[in-house]
């Protein structure tokens, strides 16, 4: 919206590294990567399976832990903080889309939308409200009652869409939120991205889909962990990866 | 085999703990039934074998009706010498005091040693140094002097006793100094009651036990013992009217039918651990089952045949089970040495005074323990397993994983409750069998197994209606609590309902003893009217035989407080055809009457019927004597008299608690003129009304004088002890239990973790969105207490049904008591609560896994 929000840096991670594993069984799945994300910018990563993406985006969002280099998330320290702190900026500042939904399928879809706000304890009458108000940009109003194993992909992830976006995070982190579904609901599912944060929430998307990644402000190729440089939003296809990112 | 290696014995490693906890689960259940068996068979042998020492080589005996044999019979059965040689023999109990300070239990013999010689081996005695062997002679001799006794070397050895060492023996009310004239070698009948063992003179023996031309039988050692039946009959044909022919054999069978109904019930007790440990059993093989569907599924499809399926988890369950058996048995045995001293209080003090020890494990006790709990957990895993086997090779492609079953209402385990509370219902209304409640036990089994049918039933309940319930009461820790309780139903059910049983017996026990503490407590209020009560013992049967000597008796008469004294002698007398020992007492109707408050149960106006009974032959029965033997008011009984059987017309039914025998009884004079003089056995004192009992108890103590051992109990002091003892026969009871009931938590608890491994994704989603750690730790703790509070609940509900089988059902059968019925709130509210901290507590560990997860991948 306003440019001072615009210009603040959201997320910004120095030579971040990852090893996996110990001695003989050890896998450097991220050597090294460093990135800027503003608020309201919406970054693609791409890059062959195995290249490290996913394991780039759960240090971002704070699930694991990097073996060196920094992750701050809006100006803190994600390495300083213990375990509840974390909690706290997971639960307060950064949503989550995943490839395969990860609804809990205990909970009806308006319960899980509305998760990290009761987690959070706000009071039920404001955090239902919420949730169908979620519900309702995401088109899923009908199916409030539903359990997860009761409606489709599609309305899976728009609801996890929903529940990634209720708490209001200034951070929305996605792994291939596209990857399980049929073209005409992973272009839903981009608009409603892209409508949903209208600039408002920086976007950190990893994906194989070529329509998806130029959607982006700016792309993050990468490859063997490391980063590829690459012209500012542009997606120059190596002949190489041609397979992966066609879909 | 290798496969089998691969796929469960892996299995069981991969989820130690609930591995565990169902092996742990088994041993408990195996053992607490081995202890409550060898317990139970102690106690009968314990007497059995001192039956068997003293009977030695007897072939018949020859007993009178209640109080003995008179000694002027003897010089009539002259003739039993045609038939073999013939010893006459007092048998009875004593205290010991030796020089040590001790005091123990003997069992005391008087013989007359040269007649006695071929009865009994204990030809090997050694009265001095180097001294091996000797003749009766010599026995005789040892044993001419009044104050002389034998013991055995290993009881002399044990308590530090040395020829000619001064000891003292107490009987009834008075000790008196004797001298050791010699030692019983260490082996034949000496060994057997461990020791426990002194022989006196027969003459010696009749003063001591104030048994003057008494005898408590007449042995006989057939010349021909293959004619036994022969001889039994003709014998019985010439025996004078008033005695009796028997075989020693029939006095251990008689404590045995005594014992029975006590022992069953405890048996019955004992399965309920074992009963708990085969719902583990069934719940883990169904886990096991329900989270290897795909592993199944991949078997199946490459072409593992159904019975390879259900031959493996049947092995899960047959190899737990033989360690369950092998761990269990060991420890019953261990088990068995409290549980002993906890019944044996309640078997002395009660029935019969036997020193029981348990016996060594042999090799059937482990193939009893092997045959209860293999069979038993094969047929408990059955159906998980069978549901296994039916797995078809398609569940390897299907993601059964995290799908949520919205089942319909559970038909069939409605279907199952209805059909087990009805048949319940009828079995309740089913007579005993044999004097063993058989279906009354079978009514409260219907009731559990109904309950158990219930459980799904429940859970089905709560998951519809309870989420908002529990939202409300815990946030969103309970909505999260109960989403994954409603997802796991099925999973839920089964260790729910072991619990749901347990608690349920527990209720059930609770309420029944509560009922009956709280009957007896009025029971004593009503009759324990007197002011003292004088007895020899501190504790004994009821039918102890000790008796108060004159001199006591006269002390206590001419103190001036004293108004009235009513002189109690109660004996066992075998009654109908079975000869089950009933107790057979003698009281002063008319002190009785005056100062007394017997509580009647027919007629209405039951003093009446007793004082119109004085100077008839008529007698009051207790309840448990009118119920067990079927004799109304107004009927007849006969009963064993020294001149042969006699009728006696029972004018009043009244209401004891203080035996299960059964007592008959009847005014002194009555009895005098059947059964003879004989001293009472206790006295009760009225006191004049203005005489504070405490101060009279200590000076008619010490008029009596420290040398004489006698009791006085003031009606307090009485009465606190009545309740002493019911509780300390109902602790073996609770201890079985709460054995029980720890095994159902652990289940619970065991069934917590296996959930919460299975969800690991999930919890991992939980923390990603936002849950904290303490979130999901009392998500898990949440859990817990709701399953505790909802197996306590329906526990609640089921124990008072089983309480009133119980109470209106199994007790009557068994024991023939009234029992007034009343709720226990007190208890009941503080074990809810227990019930519900204890699951909370038991979720922790199950939480702290919960907690703990955070790295998994979320793709
Ligand atoms: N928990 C783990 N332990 C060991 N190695 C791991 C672990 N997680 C990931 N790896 C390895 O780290 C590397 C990077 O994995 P990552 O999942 O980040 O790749 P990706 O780019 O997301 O791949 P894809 O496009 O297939 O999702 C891979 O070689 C992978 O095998
Ligand atoms: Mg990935």
């Amino acid at each position: 919206m306003s440019v001072e929000r615009k210009m603040k840096t959201v997320l910004q991670t120095s030579n971040l590294r990852k090893i996996y594993g110990q001695d003989a069984n050890a896998v450097a799945a991220l050597r090294g990567v460093s990135l800027t994300v503003d608020a309201g910018e919406f970054v693609a990563v791409v890059g062959p399976s195995g290249c490290g993406k996913s394991t780039f985006l759960h240090l971002c969002g704070g699930m694991d832990r990097p073996t060196e280099g920094r992750v701050m998330v809006g100006g803190v320290d994600l390495n300083e903080l213990d375990d509840e702190a974390l909690t706290r900026v997971r639960r307060e500042q950064i949503g989550f889309v995943f490839q395969s939904f990860n609804l809990l399928p205990t909970l009806t879809l308006v319960e899980n939308i509305a998760l990290p706000v009761m987690l959070a304890g706000i009071p039920r009458a404001i955090y239902r409200a919420r949730a169908e108000e979620g519900a309702r940009q995401v088109g899923l109003s009908h199916r409030l009652e539903h359990y997860p194993s009761q409606v489709s992909g599609g309305e899976l992830q728009r609801a996890a869409i929903a529940r990634a976006l209720v708490h209001q995070p200034v951070l929305l982190i996605a792994d291939e939120p596209t990857g399980n579904l049929d073209s005409e609901n992973g272009e839903r599912v981009l608009r409603l991205l892209k409508t949903l944060t209208s600039g408002t929430v920086a976007i950190l998307l990893a994906t194989h889909d070529k329509a998806l990644a130029s959607a982006a402000d700016r792309v993050l190729r990468m490859r063997d962990g490391t980063e590829l440089p690459s012209p500012e939003s542009v997606l120059v296809e190596p002949p190489q990866l041609g397979l992966e990112l066609r879909e | 085999m290798n496969l089998f290696s691969k796929f469960i014995v892996r299995a069981v490693f991969r989820d130690p703990v609930r591995s565990v906890v169902t092996i742990a689960g088994l041993t408990l259940g195996v053992a607490v039934v081995v202890a409550i068996r060898l317990a139970n068979v102690s106690s009968v042998q314990g007497f059995e074998t001192a039956l068997e020492v003293v009977a030695g080589k007897t072939s018949l005996e020859i007993v009178g009706a209640g109080v003995g044999v008179p000694e002027t019979q003897l010089a009539e059965l002259g003739w039993l010498r045609q038939y073999g040689r013939v010893s006459p023999v007092i048998d009875r109990t004593a205290q010991i005091e030796t020089l040590d300070g001790s005091v123990s239990l003997l069992r005391v013999l008087g013989v007359d040693v040269l007649r006695d010689q071929p009865f009994r081996e204990y030809r090997l005695l050694r009265f001095s140094e180097g001294d091996q062997g000797s003749s009766p002679q010599e026995l005789l001799a040892a044993l001419l002097a009044p104050t002389s006794v034998v013991l055995t070397e290993r009881f002399a050895s044990r308590h530090g006793v040395k020829l000619e060492s001064p000891v003292r023996l107490r009987i009834g009310d008075t000790a008196h100094p004797m001298v050791v004239r010699g030692l019983l070698l260490d082996e034949g009948p000496a060994r057997v009651i461990d020791g426990h063992l002194a022989v006196l003179d027969i003459a010696t023996a009749q003063w001591l036990f104030d048994r003057l031309g008494w005898l408590d039988r007449v042995e006989v050692q057939l010349f021909v013992p293959d004619g036994i039946d022969i001889a039994e009959q003709e014998i019985a044909a010439r025996l004078p009217e008033g005695l009796r022919i028997q075989r020693p054999a029939q006095r251990g069978r008689q404590v045995e039918r005594m014992l029975a109904a006590f022992h069953f019930n405890l048996t019955a007790l004992s399965y309920i651990a074992l009963v708990v440990g085969l719902f583990l059993v069934y719940n883990t093989v169904a886990v096991s089952v329900i989270s290897r569907r795909s592993e199944v599924g991949v078997l199946r499809s490459l072409g593992a045949r159904r019975s390879l399926i259900l031959g493996f988890f049947l092995g899960e369950a047959a190899v737990m089970a033989v360690l369950g058996a092998v761990l269990g048995t060991p420890a019953g045995w261990l088990l068995a040495q409290g549980t002993v001293r906890l019944t044996s209080t309640t078997v002395n003090t009660l029935y019969v005074t036997s020193s029981a020890t348990v016996p060594q494990l042999g090799f059937e006790d482990w193939l009893l323990s092997g045959l209860i709990a293999v069979p038993l957990s094969l047929i408990a895993a059955a159906i998980p397993a069978a549901e296994a086997a039916r797995v078809t090779p398609l569940a390897a492609v299907r993601d059964a994983d995290h799908q949520v079953v919205y089942r319909d209402f559970p038909r069939k385990p409605a279907a199952a409750a209805s059909l087990f509370f009805g048949l319940g219902a009828w079995m309740s209304t089913l007579e005993a069998v044999d004097g063993l409640p058989l279906f009354g036990l079978g009514a409260a089994l219907a009731v559990v197994c109904g309950a158990a049918a219930l459980v799904p039933i429940l859970l089905e309940f709560v998951r519809r209606f309870g989420r908002e319930t529990l939202t409300s009461w815990c946030g969103v820790e309970g909505l999260l609590a109960h989403a994954n309780l409603s997802a796991a139903v099925a999973r839920l059910a089964v260790s729910v309902a072991a619990l749901v049983i347990s608690l349920a017996m527990l209720a059930a026990i609770a309420i029944m003893i509560g009922s009956f503490r709280e009957t007896v407590t009025y029971w004593v209020g009503q009759t324990l009217q007197a002011d003292l009560f004088v007895a020899t013992a501190d504790r004994a049967p009821v039918g102890s035989t000790a008796t108060i000597s004159t001199a006591v008796e006269r002390d206590i008469r001419t103190h001036p407080a004293v108004v009235a004294v009513d002189g109690f002698r109660g004996f066992d007398l075998p009654y109908g055809p079975e000869g089950d020992l009933i107790i057979l007492g003698a009281g002063d109707f008319g002190v009785l009457l005056d100062y007394g408050g017997l509580a009647f149960k027919v007629p209405a106006d039951g003093a009446a019927a007793m004082r119109a009974a004085v100077g008839r032959d008529a007698v009051v029965v207790s309840e448990s004597f009118a119920l067990k033997h079927e004799v109304g008011v107004g009927e007849v009984v006969s009963l064993d008299t020294p001149k042969g059987p006699r009728q006696f017309c029972v004018v009043a039914i009244y209401y004891d608690y203080s035996s299960d025998r059964g007592l008959v009884v009847m005014d002194r004079a009555t009895f005098a003129r059947h059964f003879g003089r004989q001293r009472p056995t206790g006295l009760t004192l009225y006191l004049d009304p203005d005489a504070n009992a405490e101060e009279v108890r200590t000076e008619l103590l010490a008029a009596i004088g420290p040398d004489r051992r006698i009791f006085i109990r003031t009606n307090a002091t009485l009465r606190a002890e009545v309740l002493r003892i019911f509780d300390s026969t109902f602790a073996i009871t609770y201890a079985l239990e709460a054995i029980a009931i720890i095994v159902a938590i652990l289940g619970v608890a065991a069934t917590l973790l296996t959930l919460v491994l299975e969800r690991r994704r999930e919890l991992a989603i939980l923390r990603l969105v936002g849950a904290g750690r303490e979130q999901i730790r009392r998500m898990v703790v949440v859990e817990a207490a709701m399953l505790g509070l909802l197996s306590q609940g329906t526990g609640l509900v089921v124990g008072l049904v089983l309480s009133l089988i119980l109470i209106y059902v199994i007790n009557v059968q068994s024991f023939g008591w009234t029992i007034q019925f009343h709720l226990p709130l007190g208890f009941l509210a503080q074990s809810t609560i227990l019930i519900t901290v204890t699951a909370a507590l038991a979720g922790l560990y199950p939480a702290r896994v919960a907690a703990q997860i955070v790295g998994e991948r979320v793709r």
